[in-house]
């Protein structure tokens, strides 16, 4: 029933540790769709695809136009911006007007379109992800030797420094301008906000923006995770991300991060000590999650409960 | 005589097919509080939603000499005109100090909104001791204080209140209604109230309208109002 390994410190820090990093992927996608769900209660499922339509533009700055890594994530993080701002601008607000399952419905027409496009501009084949560590992920930080060892990639690295500077960034910022106040106000009280002269429109624009970017760099720390990109990279995070989003409450940046890092742990550690569960089950060890937060605390651990939509 | 500040006239309003205002004809002038009574469902709130944009409408608004047809919530505030939504509308988890700096949003002067910030917590004391508190913990009387100074905090020289005395005890609403009339006398704010107790309104009201079922039926002073008991009778019920 139990691993081998089971009494060796390294091999359960080793869990830990890409439980952490893995967790670090979903708690940044988890905030992603807290960012928009905050002001407008609105789910962006196309949020990963666009994310990697970034990290394929990405890919062809840097092998076919010279782009540095660095450079070409700026262009392509400015880009998803814009784009999030105009698919927010263009598509969703209409959609708006005629309901919620409208704007669920389109964002899925988005997902799929991009999708598609992703798949016939750059083939079907993965293909190596542009990364600012040689061979993906990079060297290692090794914490405890081996073997076992217990170590963290460059890469793994990477992803838990982005969780923190863009929660710390989106913190400060919602609590420290005045932007973030009118965002928070957006988010208390739609009606309240609008009589208090804050532009609505304006608001669920800059949401989806930031959104948008963030999935970008989520997209771009998968890549770089797995050393490769493939136009389905981002439909298990789908899963994942909004499993954290949903058990860490869809309003609760603190949620996200602290359901995301702790389904990664989950994910990793639950097949890692028992032999009964194999690796592939992770997907369904959040869909059960999910099901039992719905069931429990619909609201999720750290949401606020909302009557209806405004 | 001057243009009135408000003037509505022949207002429409709709709610998918159901006529909600029919020929809604109403003005408030400069530094005037008037109050729109009615019963439930009479339309009372649809007037205020009119004038703040919320609501597509036919007819004519005018404020301040500017037409507010087409406006946004949004673009109405910047105009001058302060609005607390029924059941007070306060954002419940910021803190009391938050909701009032949410409400000079518009305004780009920093230090003159803390001054009014500053200026609100001695109008209402009892907000400067829970000023650090989320909103959605401070009492009912409290929070429709705080949705009042809100709203106040954008400088509008016409007020919209939306039933402040909904939920409140009696002695609650007396003093509301009191720091009201105190902030019309020294600020000059004109106010247009939508209440549904008649007999408190009146007595801090100039003017008065009285609305059923989407038409004004009688307007006029608020003490020949107070006075006229057939009047009151019919369309107050005491």
């Amino acid at each position: 029933m139990l691993d081998s390994d089971v009494g060796n410190v390294a091999y359960l820090l080793q869990l830990l540790l890409s439980g952490l990093s893995t967790g670090a992927l979903y708690a940044l996608f988890a905030v992603s769709f807290v960012v928009v769900w905050k002001a407008s209660s609105h789910l962006n499922l196309a949020a990963g695809e666009l994310g990697s339509l970034a990290v394929f533009a990405m890919a062809s700055l840097t092998t076919s136009l010279g782009f540095g890594v660095w450079a070409a994530l700026a262009v392509v993080l400015v880009a998803s911006l814009g784009g999030g701002a105009l698919l927010q601008h263009t598509l969703i607000r209409p959609a708006d007007r005629r309901g919620i399952f409208a704007v669920v419905l389109t964002t899925l027409a988005v997902y799929l379109v991009v999708n598609a496009a992703v798949g016939l501009l750059w083939g079907t084949q993965a293909r190596q992800a542009p990364s600012p560590f040689a061979g993906g992920s990079g060297g290692q930080l090794v914490l405890l030797d081996g073997p076992p060892r217990a170590y963290l990639t460059y890469g793994d690295l990477l992803a838990l420094g982005t969780l923190a500077v863009v929660v710390g960034a989106i913190t400060i910022g919602l609590h420290r301008t005045k932007l973030g106040l009118a965002y928070r106000a957006v988010a208390s009280n739609r009606l309240s906000a609008s009589l208090s002269g804050i532009p609505l429109s304006r608001m669920y624009m800059a949401g989806w923006a930031v959104s948008t970017a963030i999935a970008a760099m989520t997209a771009f720390l998968v890549g770089v995770r797995n050393g490769s990109i493939d136009f389905q990279m981002m439909t298990p995070m789908l899963a994942f991300g909004l499993t954290a989003a949903t058990v860490g409450g869809l309003d609760s940046i603190r949620g996200a991060v602290i359901a995301g890092l702790a389904l990664g742990i989950v994910v990793e550690l639950v097949p890692g000590v028992l032999t009964a569960v194999s690796g592939d089950l992770g997907l369904i060890i959040a869909l059960v999650l999910v099901l039992l937060t719905l069931l429990v605390r619909p609201q999720g651990l750290y949401g606020t409960k909302r009557l209806e939509r405004v | 005589m001057s243009e009135p500040l408000l003037q509505i006239r022949d207002l429409d309003a709709f709610y998918g097919r159901t006529q909600a205002l029919q020929g809604v004809d109403l003005a408030v002038d400069e530094h005037e509080i008037v109050v729109l009574l009615g019963a439930n469902g009479a339309g009372k709130t649809t007037v205020l939603r009119a004038i703040s944009g919320l609501l597509a409408t036919r007819g004519s608004i005018a404020f301040a000499g500017t037409s507010l047809g087409g406006r946004t919530p949004e673009q109405v505030v910047r105009l001058g005109i302060g609005h607390v939504p029924q059941g007070r509308g306060v954002f419940g988890d910021l803190t009391v100090e938050e909701n009032l700096r949410v409400g000079g949003f518009t305004r780009s002067d920093t230090t003159s909104v803390e001054q009014d910030i500053g200026r609100w917590y001695d109008v209402f004391p009892r907000l400067r001791e829970r000023r650090t508190q989320a909103a959605a913990y401070l009492s009912g009387g409290e929070q429709q204080m705080l949705a009042i100074a809100r709203a106040l905090m954008s400088r509008p020289r016409l007020l919209l209140l939306d039933e402040p005395s909904l939920g409140l005890a009696r002695l609650v609403t007396l003093d509301v209604f009191a720091t009201l009339r105190e902030i019309n006398q020294k600020e000059g704010t004109a106010m247009l109230l939508v209440e549904q107790n008649a007999e408190l309104a009146l007595d801090v009201a100039h003017r008065a309208y009285v609305i059923e079922s989407g038409r004004i039926e009688v307007s006029g002073s608020a003490e020949s109002l107070h006075e006229d008991d057939a009047m009151r009778r019919a369309y107050l019920g005491y």
